[in-house]
């Protein structure tokens, strides 16, 4: 199984390599995580990402983000954005697969036109924000190799602690450390190291509610950029699991009307 | 005893829901499900050329522009009703000034198929230099002669989408003149377009009724589209006339034509490679015309373009690119768009350059600046293309 989503893919892990050297209790706790996060099938959400510079000045984007789950093949997000109102109607389609490089396609609704474009850099800002598409998965994410660290308490809650390495070229980081809370599984924190082991950013989720199908996700998602000070906040809203989407709504010839 | 009162703002606005209830309702849908969204903008712009056309071309133009969409869905987002008035006005140029429907629709939806009747906006192609193989709108060269704005087309379209591709049929019924109106329609030629005494080779004129074929399918990487028109030429010939405005000038002559294209795309990583074919036929003239290039994404925010543009035409083409090759680059910032352009005509070494820079105020507004600059001989441009001369704009959108 390797499904992630844009965005989604902050919390699904997918399927690691466990080839080289496997270590049975991160086996057991990834795996776990990702059948949890598994099984939505489709949702709807609206999120509001908010940049913020080191001098503290703030930008606000919002947008609606619709996610289908495919089973046995890639996943389909598509971003809608709301604001600013330039941007009003402009659509990105992401379409993961799971052994060959992702597609995106742009719809522009002042050309009414859609267009294939370029798979984003892995290592580039998603949307001038803090968050890399790297991060939000629009790769490969099971290009990591996984090692557990310890169990702690993460501000008051228990919490594995995990480490993994990306296997190809081409990462921005080293290293990555998670934290899971150990009853429900839940992403609570990422700290990234880049090349040279550097501790360069710091992801916290908070704000974890239950939807339908028993799905959890956080309300909130911080990302800090530890030298420069500055931070990209991702608030959730509105979401809904199992609401009737199906391939007509995510097909490239059809955008647009979301 | 109360007195009776005038329907107020509100009694008005529940009379519209009423009304928009009851189309729902005799299309069938349940209008509980239905909703609406809408967008609109607002924008002024002024340009300014510092070269005098021939003819009474102004030197200064201004635009008060307005757009707006909107759309309602119901039957379970299976029907679509859309709507997008669109206004500009020129305090200067009463010809310039217009008041179209870039769409006016109604969309049935199935898992497969798609029915549109109405008027709307088709765009084809993948070039970033031209719009070779897009054919079904009348272009709207009242702002721009080298990415111009759209007529609505009123059609019939169906659609279907199979694992061989999608399969489009469209029937198009009512032909729409271009406009000669302003400076970004002006041809090279000094000589005056008499635009009210156009003519058709069909008996039927604008009642003509078009059609076109489009089969388009993507594999991989791999998009690929092929299309046949056969109808009114949305490009007019230019015939000799001793008696335009007082004097000789030209009759624009709209041809029946079949028109065959291809436009395909590969896509890989960050390279795009582009090409875009077309072959048409007339009783008059029978050409090739093509435009290719690539693509490449430097970096998510940066991303350059390398394009060649031919038209068999030759010196008798309608636009300025007929054998140029075009760069280009556009970068994005947080509240920048900024994009710089450049065509470098092969035969007569002439070269068109412009740039424009858009910059996001606050969330609702943009203010752009956008400049071209010709440098090179008019006497090499075609006759019949459309100037491209140096000029400055400064324009500011509201976005409602």
């Amino acid at each position: 199984m390797s499904k992630f989503t844009l965005l989604i893919a902050l919390l699904l892990i997918g399927a690691p390599a466990w080839g080289q050297a496997p270590d049975p209790r991160a086996e057991s706790v990834v795996d776990e995580a990702d059948r949890r996060l598994s099984g939505y099938g489709d949702f709807t959400a609206t999120m509001t990402m908010t940049l913020r510079q080191s001098d503290g000045s703030e930008r606000v984007r919002e947008m609606h983000i619709l996610g289908l789950e495919v089973p046995e093949d890639g996943d389909k997000t598509l971003v809608v954005f709301d604001l600013p109102r330039d941007l009003q109607g402009t659509s990105i389609l992401t379409v993961t697969h799971p052994d060959s490089p992702s597609d995106q396609w742009l719809y522009l609704p002042a050309l009414r036109r859609t267009r294939r474009i370029a798979t984003s850099n892995r290592s580039s800002s998603f949307m001038g924000s803090e968050f890399t598409f790297e991060d939000i998965g629009s790769q490969d994410l099971r290009q990591y190799r996984y090692r557990y660290l310890r169990e702690e308490t993460l501000d008051g809650t228990a919490s594995y602690v995990l480490e993994r390495f990306p296997i190809e070229e081409g990462s921005a980081y080293a290293r990555q450390v998670l934290w899971w809370d150990t009853g429900e599984y839940r992403l609570l924190r990422v700290d990234y190291y880049d090349r040279e082991d550097a501790h360069v950013k710091s992801l916290r989720l908070d704000g974890y509610q239950q939807y339908e199908g028993g799905q959890w996700r956080p309300d909130r998602m911080v990302m800090n950029e530890l030298t420069s000070g500055k931070s990209t906040t991702l608030e959730w809203s509105e979401y809904a699991f199992a609401t009737g989407l199906s391939d007509r709504d995510f097909d490239p010839r059809r955008l647009g009307r979301r | 005893m109360p007195l009776p009162r005038r329907p107020g703002k509100g009694a008005r606005r529940l009379y519209l829901t009423r009304k928009v209830t009851l189309v729902i309702t005799c299309w069938g849908g349940a209008p509980a499900s239905a909703s609406a969204q809408w967008s609109g903008s607002a924008a002024v712009g002024t340009r300014g050329y510092p070269d005098s056309a021939p003819g009474e071309a102004p030197r200064h133009e201004l635009s008060l522009t307005v757009e707006a969409k909107g759309s309602l869905t119901w039957d379970d987002r299976s029907q679509i009703l859309t709507i997008a008035p669109f206004i500009r006005i020129d305090p200067d140029n009463r010809l310039r000034t217009r008041l179209d429907f870039l769409d006016l629709v109604w969309e049935k939806i199935w898992n497969d198929w798609e029915v549109a009747i109405g008027m709307r906006q088709v765009s084809w192609g993948v070039a970033e230099s031209a719009a070779l193989v897009d054919v079904i709108n009348q272009r709207d060269f009242g702002e721009d002669a080298v990415a111009p704005g759209r007529l609505g087309q009123p059609l019939l379209n169906v659609k279907t989408f199979t694992s061989l591709g999608s399969f489009e049929g469209y029937v198009v019924p009512y032909f729409r003149e271009r406009r000669f109106a302003g400076r970004g329609a002006a041809l090279w030629s000094p000589l005056p377009v008499d635009e009210d005494g156009a003519e058709f080779e069909h008996d039927r004129g604008r009642e003509h009724i078009d059609w076109t074929l489009r089969w388009s399918h993507f594999v991989g990487g791999f998009d690929v589209s092929l299309a046949h028109f056969s109808g009114t030429n949305r490009d007019p010939r230019f015939e000799a006339s001793p008696q335009v405005g007082g004097g000789p000038g030209w009759i624009p002559r709209y041809d029946q034509i079949d028109q065959t294209s291809l436009d395909a795309q590969w896509t890989r990583d960050a390279l795009l490679l582009k090409v875009e074919l077309l072959r048409r036929a007339s009783d008059f003239e029978k050409f090739y015309a093509v435009v290719g290039g690539f693509e490449y994404a430097l970096a998510g925010y940066l991303s350059v373009f390398v394009e060649y543009l031919y038209d068999g035409r030759g010196e008798d083409a309608t636009t300025s690119t007929e054998n140029d090759v075009f760069v280009g680059a556009r970068l994005l910032t947080q509240d920048w768009t900024v994009s710089s352009r450049a065509f470098l005509d092969y035969r007569s070494g002439n070269v068109v350059a412009s740039a424009t820079a858009s910059r996001r105020i606050g969330d609702r507004a943009t203010l752009e600046v956008d400049g071209r600059l010709f440098i090179g001989d008019p006497s090499d441009e075609p006759v019949f293309a459309r100037r491209l001369d140096t000029y400055l704009s400064l324009n500011f959108t509201l976005f409602l």
